[in-house]
């Protein structure tokens, strides 16, 4: 975390020159350093959220690069037949799970997982069911189901863990 | 065509039907648009990758989609004609009772749909977004007709005139 330097009258209690009496004095002091503790603990949760952010638009920038120049021929002929297969005016995930080509890219097995995790960071798209399917895992949260940029995050930052994408 | 889909996905669509009032997004879809969400994907798929209320079994028939708009205290109601206070949705089906597509009722005259994974629009029948045809492989494509209609106290207030 960066570090904050504070004003020089907040960390020298001594100096201050006004005679306030005891009691006003504590009270002022504790709620200065009051202040001072939750502007350190704001500025330690800025600083996290920032962290996150930029560990999650790194995820993206490394499975993105690796996205460039790996593809598989069979892989890539399914995914263009089910697109050519799917309806997007229909969005309901299993209509397009039980789709020929993507079912033949399900039964790809575990081989499968580097080529659609980098298919999912190229672009957001229905990859959701079949990463569920091949892995047998679930990094989405409860709270995230349905939230598409939240979980396309979670499934990449499962990828790298896994060691599917760098 | 104002939005991106492509014109035999809604062949009776005109453009004086409707107009575009978002741009494509795939964060939501029409289930989610009619229960006043934007912000997630509501669709029963049994991977439970993306929201369906808890409770409710996941599968898509009609009676599934309708008892999730109970749970938002909607009802049953005959028909698709505005009444002061109320507001609507229209349920779509495909004639082997498959539901597809929800619009909701905006104002007199006036609908709201969140098309696939494209935009939103505002339409003013509910005919155009209908239609049925079958694909390659014999699955019945487009959003069918309304088959279905529910009602409950308006929530959101009505446009002003």
């Amino acid at each position: 975390m960066p570090e904050i330097a504070y004003p020089s009258q907040i960390s020298s209690w001594g100096t201050i020159p006004i005679n306030l009496g005891d009691i006003a004095a504590q009270q002022i002091k504790a709620r200065v350093l009051d202040t001072q503790q939750r502007i350190e603990d704001l500025a330690e949760e800025a600083w996290l959220s920032v962290k996150t952010k930029i560990d999650d638009i790194l995820i993206l920038t490394q499975a993105e690069g690796d996205a460039a120049g790996k593809d598989d021929p069979e892989f890539e002929r399914l995914v263009e037949e089910w697109q050519a297969q799917r309806s997007k005016s229909s969005s309901f995930a299993g209509r397009d799970a039980i789709l020929p080509a993507y079912q033949r890219i399900i039964g790809m097995g575990p081989k499968a997982l580097p080529l659609i995790l980098r298919a999912l960071a190229k672009q957001n798209d229905n990859w959701y069911w079949a990463l569920k399917a091949i892995s047998g895992e679930d990094p989405v949260s409860p709270e995230d189901r349905g939230k598409t940029r939240v979980m396309r995050e979670a499934w990449l930052r499962w990828g790298r863990a896994k060691g599917y994408v760098r | 065509m104002s939005g991106s889909w492509k014109q035999w996905e809604f062949p009776n669509l005109k453009e004086s039907d409707h107009k575009k009032t978002s741009e494509a997004s795939d964060d939501y879809n029409c289930i989610a648009w009619a229960a006043f969400d934007d912000t997630k994907r509501w669709d029963p798929d049994e991977m439970e990758q993306h929201y369906w209320p808890p409770g409710i079994p996941r599968v898509i028939n009609l009676e599934v989609f309708k008892e999730v708009f109970r749970r938002l205290n909607f009802e049953d109601c005959d028909d698709a004609t505005f009444e002061n206070g109320i507001e609507k949705i229209a349920i779509y089906a495909t004639s082997d009772g498959q539901p597809t597509h929800i619009a909701r009722q905006v104002d007199n005259g006036i609908w709201t749909s969140k098309l696939g994974y494209w935009e939103d629009i505002e339409h003013y029948n509910l005919e155009c977004l209908g239609g049925e045809k079958r694909d390659y492989f014999g699955r019945i494509m487009l959003y069918g007709k309304p088959v279905s209609y529910m009602k409950r106290i308006r929530v959101i207030p009505q446009k002003a005139e």
